[in-house]
């Protein structure tokens, strides 16, 4: 049994509706999952310790600037609405403090999947499932076409 | 390899906030670098068996303390930069390189971010190869490990 309990942890799981997809794993984090990749944690680390992958050209790593930057080199631009639109995929970035904190990526079916940080991946059933005092709030919307 | 510093005068006081709080250990010296690798040396201040293992004992309770705290706190966050600032981890290697066999027992059994201690603590080398993915630099540091005979 896991010593912790994610409702407790992300209250508003509890009306938004989540799953459990897959067990823990410190492999990747939840910028590499938001783009499909488990194999690497991405991160621009401070020292220079290898083990993280940060895309090269994009800076810094603890910027609103620089994760959107990350998912525009992958073919995302911002948009405004988080609704599912066919034949589209979205990225929905949340923020605290003024520092990106958590990445989603939404499901065809309108749901969201995340992986919080080295723990399990979850599909939750709306953006709001995740804010509060761990991820902050939702501060940008990216969307590209679905391939 | 950068020559590494005695702090065998320094007492430690425990891990934070824990019920170990009050007690104050001798920390025996650090290990001597010998080529790229570590050899520890009989303490000064403990000198039986007996105490040596008590030394053990403790530094081991209050590791794992601190990392079940580190773990605990910082289990959601995406960054393991951030999760290398928390207090915990920083009093973790505040301990010095004593702690590098139990930071590399914990990352045999979790594969925990114990990259930037394990840097740190190694006088900052690196065996992992450029480019290795997270679960290939870990595999690295316990190669690493095994060489130096500091975890099985």
């Amino acid at each position: 049994m896991p010593d912790y309990n994610l409702e407790d942890d992300f209250p508003n799981l509890r009306e938004s509706g989540w799953v459990k997809t897959s067990e823990p794993d410190p492999k990747y984090n939840c910028v590499a999952w938001s783009l499909h990749d488990t194999r690497q944690w991405w991160e621009l680390m401070d020292l220079p310790i290898r083990g993280y992958y940060w895309p090269p050209g994009v800076d810094r790593d603890d910027t609103m600037e620089s994760w959107i930057r990350v998912f525009e080199i992958h073919g995302f631009r911002v948009c405004d609405a988080a609704e599912a639109e066919e034949g589209y995929e979205k990225v929905a970035i949340y923020i605290s403090n003024n520092e990106p904190t958590h990445v989603a990526r939404q499901l065809v079916s309108g749901a969201w999947t995340s992986k919080l940080g080295t723990h399990e991946d979850i599909t939750h059933d709306t953006l709001r499932g995740l804010v509060g005092e761990d991820y902050g709030v939702v501060e940008k919307v990216l969307i590209r076409q679905r391939y | 390899m950068q020559a590494i510093q005695d702090r065998s005068a320094e007492t430690y006081n425990g891990p934070l906030n824990s019920d170990a709080s009050s007690t104050v250990m001798r920390i025996p010296p650090l290990p001597q670098p010998v080529g790229r690798g570590l050899v520890y040396p009989p303490t000064g201040s403990v000198n039986t068996t007996s105490e040596r293992t008590d030394v053990a004992t403790s530094l081991e309770r209050d590791f794992n303390i601190l990392a079940a705290r580190w773990q605990r706190e910082t289990r959601y966050l995406s960054s393991a930069s951030k999760m290398a600032m928390h207090p915990a981890y920083q009093r973790i290697i505040s301990l010095g390189q004593r702690v590098i066999p139990l930071i590399l027992r914990d990352l045999q059994q979790t594969r925990g971010h114990w990259l930037w201690a394990l840097y740190v603590l190694s006088e900052f080398q690196d065996p992992a190869p450029e480019g290795a993915t997270f679960e290939e630099a870990v595999e690295a540091w316990l190669h690493w490990g095994r060489t130096q005979g500091l975890v099985a």
